[in-house]
């Protein structure tokens, strides 16, 4: 049993999630998803387990389903900025990660927004760059689509490249007489405008503040896609995934280093932080139990439902979830496939009816009814067992160089990170792979990024 | 905030005495700023200020230190910290999204229970217009109309969740009253919107928003404007001004501001004493608030506080309300012809 503090250490971050199939609200321990006090529990007992950082996402819409909203989905999305500055407020070490999308924000805005930020935490700002903005359309914007789908890689790091130049270009000269205030206007003037006039972006805009204690935020990003890896391994401090297992990563690793071998980087500049599910148990037993509930929760007949009119393309009145496969015909309308109810895209209408003939044959080789079948299309993914259980697996995988650390999915708001804190860390802890206390209050330097 | 006179004080030249030369301390000089700011709002807190109006200058070379934080993430930062001032941020529109800002200021009001406003300060100018790659907006008329429909935009997202849209039934499986969701399907002379907030407005549904005063009249939707800042120290004009009487439409108060520094007063004259005199007198002229536009923490915390305290302008901390029940007791204050 190891006192010392780690070497090469195992990372924490907490992944708040603002709506998602899989939030289960109906949970007896659940805060309410969107109150500012579910915030605050989430963020101060995530620091009392000394995480590196919390996670807030951005750009879910209302659930809507065929046109018509719907009301069993959870849902809400405060304003993540104006939530990480409460945050910072009450927290002194916790690094505050932001989502901030390059399609509908300029780049002027974005490095005075997460300057503010970096500054009123003191240097624990992280900025999740995402190039669009999750499932937001151009419909809700006044500039309305203004970037094409291919385009979205291209004005992402145009975006980028201007948000640090920015925030790198306050004069590194010192000051020298008694007004600060008075001296950075007198600097500024001597200091180059950024400039950048091109067909992805336009910007002209002086330096906005001086850097932070932490330079400039911590880059995070998803990077899954061939680009996106592209795009992570010249700018990404950190990349959350979403694989869970070490097959998974295994090919995720091979991907990413081949990727920053051709930048030149290393793979330990890189934190690499699957997302997580985790559910803690008394006993395995136990754990299996809370799994199995949640999984029925996230599966309930609503959302087995949505997820089979989603796949036919229609409406299934007539369905009968414990019945077999709808025999409709479905209906191909590309607008509604959609990666988060994790079906892939199907580029024509013949394709979409050879893959719903493949789902009916096996359905009934199987003998599985509607809902049988959707279940089985999902096998639950996570770390399910007791605290020591699923400590043993992360520290698996990161021992094995799989994983940095984990971006535990606070799927229970307010219980998850309490299980997690409570009974996970502190056998991390006595494993000798997680710290006792925090090695900074600066998230570059508790994430190793500089 | 439960008094008839509101008392705000505006952040943006707000000066730090003793911040540290040199580059290498500037993000020092930056954190100490933060510190007084917070430390004082919170005392500010305390003592029965209404509420603060947070500045903004968004290039460096204008406003102070403070001011060039985004007012909107510093209203965030204090709110957490505070329990009954009010928090106004300045909200430049040009070049935002009406989506964005409508979410902020729900967010904020959530995270502040209420005690949220807008100080709506239109500026289409070509610095601005730059910083964004756009192209200025040179006609008052034009930069009016705009931003009406701006402001208008933002209410029909703060009322697009009713209260009560959360149920959480958990025995039915729903977790929204759909019945009182409603979508923004707005096509103006400005803005083509549709679409949905992410968030409820719960906490006062309508954020106030203060405004210039050429900007409240003819205020159209549910948006509640008030008029703020129509006239800087009145009370010293040549001939003593209450609040101009034009306005016209949903304008519900007349807020003066006074600029307060340690020579304010004449030479011959106790500070103490002349800001007493002046809220007296702008009272008597029929001002609904003032807005003190102090130039450093020094002079409001030696003088002016303590002089507003003794002469009871100051609440004592009594119950925690909105900023919009505090701006209703404006509404009632204002002179005749002031409201709509």
């Amino acid at each position: 049993m190891s006192r010392t503090e780690p070497a090469r250490r195992l990372h924490l971050g907490i992944f708040y999630p603002e709506t998602s199939a899989v939030v289960d609200w109906s949970h007896p321990n659940a805060g309410p998803l969107n109150d500012f006090d579910t915030y605050r529990h989430t963020a101060l007992k995530a620091q009392e387990g000394l995480f590196d950082a919390l996670f807030l996402g951005e750009g879910a819409l209302f659930p809507e389903h065929f046109g018509a909203l719907s009301p069993h989905n959870v849902y809400g999305e405060p304003d993540r900025d104006t939530i990480l500055a409460a945050l910072a407020a009450l927290t002194t070490h916790l690094g505050l990660v932001a989502t901030i999308n390059t399609a509908f924000s300029d780049p002027y805005d974005i490095a005075r927004r997460l300057a503010t930020l970096d500054h009123l935490s003191d240097g624990r700002v992280g900025w999740n760059v995402v190039t669009s903005a999750g499932a937001l359309k151009g419909e809700y914007f006044e500039r309305g689509d203004a970037v094409a789908h291919e385009d979205r890689y291209r004005r992402a790091e145009a975006n980028l490249v201007a948000v640090r130049a920015i925030l790198d270009a306050w004069p590194a000269r010192g000051l020298s007489a008694s007004y600060f205030d008075e001296l950075i206007r007198a600097d500024v003037r001597l200091a180059p405008r950024i400039s950048v006039h091109s067909s992805l972006l336009t910007v002209d805009a002086p330096p906005v503040l001086p850097p932070s204690r932490q330079q400039r935020p911590v880059i995070f990003q998803a990077g899954e896609s061939n680009d996106g890896l592209a795009f992570s391994s010249r700018y990404s401090d950190a990349l959350f995934v979403p694989y869970q297992n070490a097959e998974d990563l295994g090919d995720y690793a091979h991907r990413l280093e081949t990727q920053l071998a051709r930048v030149g980087r290393s793979r330990a500049s890189i934190k690499v932080l699957p997302r997580a599910y985790v559910i803690v148990g008394d006993s395995t037993d136990d754990a299996r139990d809370q799994a199995e509930a949640y999984d029925s929760f996230v599966w309930r007949d609503s959302q087995v439902r949505q997820f089979l009119e989603r796949a036919w393309g229609r409406t299934l009145p007539d369905l009968d979830l414990d019945g077999p496969l709808p025999e409709e015909d479905p209906v191909f309308d590309q607008r509604l496939d959609s990666a988060r109810f994790t079906l892939q895209k199907i580029a024509s209408s013949d394709r979409l009816r050879a893959r719903i003939d493949g789902w009916r044959s096996e359905a009934a080789e199987r003998g599985w009814s509607a809902r049988q079948f959707v279940r089985a299309k999902h096998p639950q993914q996570g770390f399910f067992g007791t605290g020591e259980e699923v400590a043993n697996s992360f520290i698996s995988l990161f021992e094995r160089g799989l994983a940095d650390g984990f971006l535990v999915h606070n799927n229970i708001p307010k219980h998850t990170v309490d299980q997690i804190v409570d009974r996970v860390v502190p056998i991390l802890q006595d494993r000798g792979v997680y710290p006792r206390r925090y090695a900074s209050d600066v998230l570059a330097r508790n994430l190793g990024a500089v | 905030m439960s008094r008839e006179f509101p008392i705000g004080i505006r952040t943006g030249g707000l000066a730090v005495d003793g911040i540290p030369n040199g580059a290498a301390e500037e993000a020092d000089a930056v954190r100490t700023a933060i510190a007084e700011l917070q430390r004082n709002v919170r005392r500010w807190d305390r003592i029965g200020v209404d509420y603060a109006v947070i500045d903004d200058a968004p290039t460096p070379v204008t406003g102070t230190l403070l001011s060039r934080l985004v007012p909107t993430h510093v209203a965030g930062y204090l709110a957490a910290t505070t329990e009954r001032i009010g928090l106004v941020p300045v909200i430049n529109p040009a070049f935002q999204e009406p989506y964005y800002v409508a979410k902020r200021l729900a967010t904020l009001d959530l995270v502040a229970g209420g005690r949220i406003g807008w100080l709506l300060q239109p500026d289409y100018s070509g610095e601005i217009a730059r910083l964004f790659g756009r192209q200025p907006v040179e006609e008052n008329v034009q930069v009016r109309s705009i931003v009406l429909e701006f402001v208008q935009l933002a209410a029909a997202f703060w009322h697009s969740w009713e209260p009560g849209a959360v149920i959480r039934d958990r025995e039915n499986d729903l977790y929204f009253d759909v019945g009182r969701i409603h979508r923004v399907e707005h096509q103006g002379a400005h803005f083509t919107v549709r679409g949905i907030a992410s968030i409820h407005s719960d906490s006062q549904g309508t954020i106030p928003v203060l405004a210039a005063h050429d900007f409240s009249a003819g205020a159209v939707g549910a948006a509640r404007i008030v008029s703020a800042a129509t006239r800087v120290n009145p009370s010293q004009d040549a001939g003593a001004e209450g609040p101009a009487g034009t306005s016209t439409g949903p304008v519900v108060g007349a807020t003066a501001e006074l600029v307060v520094s340690k020579d304010s007063a004449r030479a011959d004259v106790d500070l103490a004493d002349w800001i007493v005199r002046e809220i007296a007198s702008l009272v008597e002229l029929g001002w609904g608030g003032v807005l003190l536009r102090p130039d450093s923490f020094a002079v409001l915390d030696e003088v002016v506080l303590p002089a507003l305290a003794q002469a009871g302008y100051l609440g004592s901390g009594g119950s925690v309300g909105t900023l919009t029940s505090l701006l209703h007791q404006t509404i009632r204050s204002a002179p005749e012809g002031e409201t709509a």
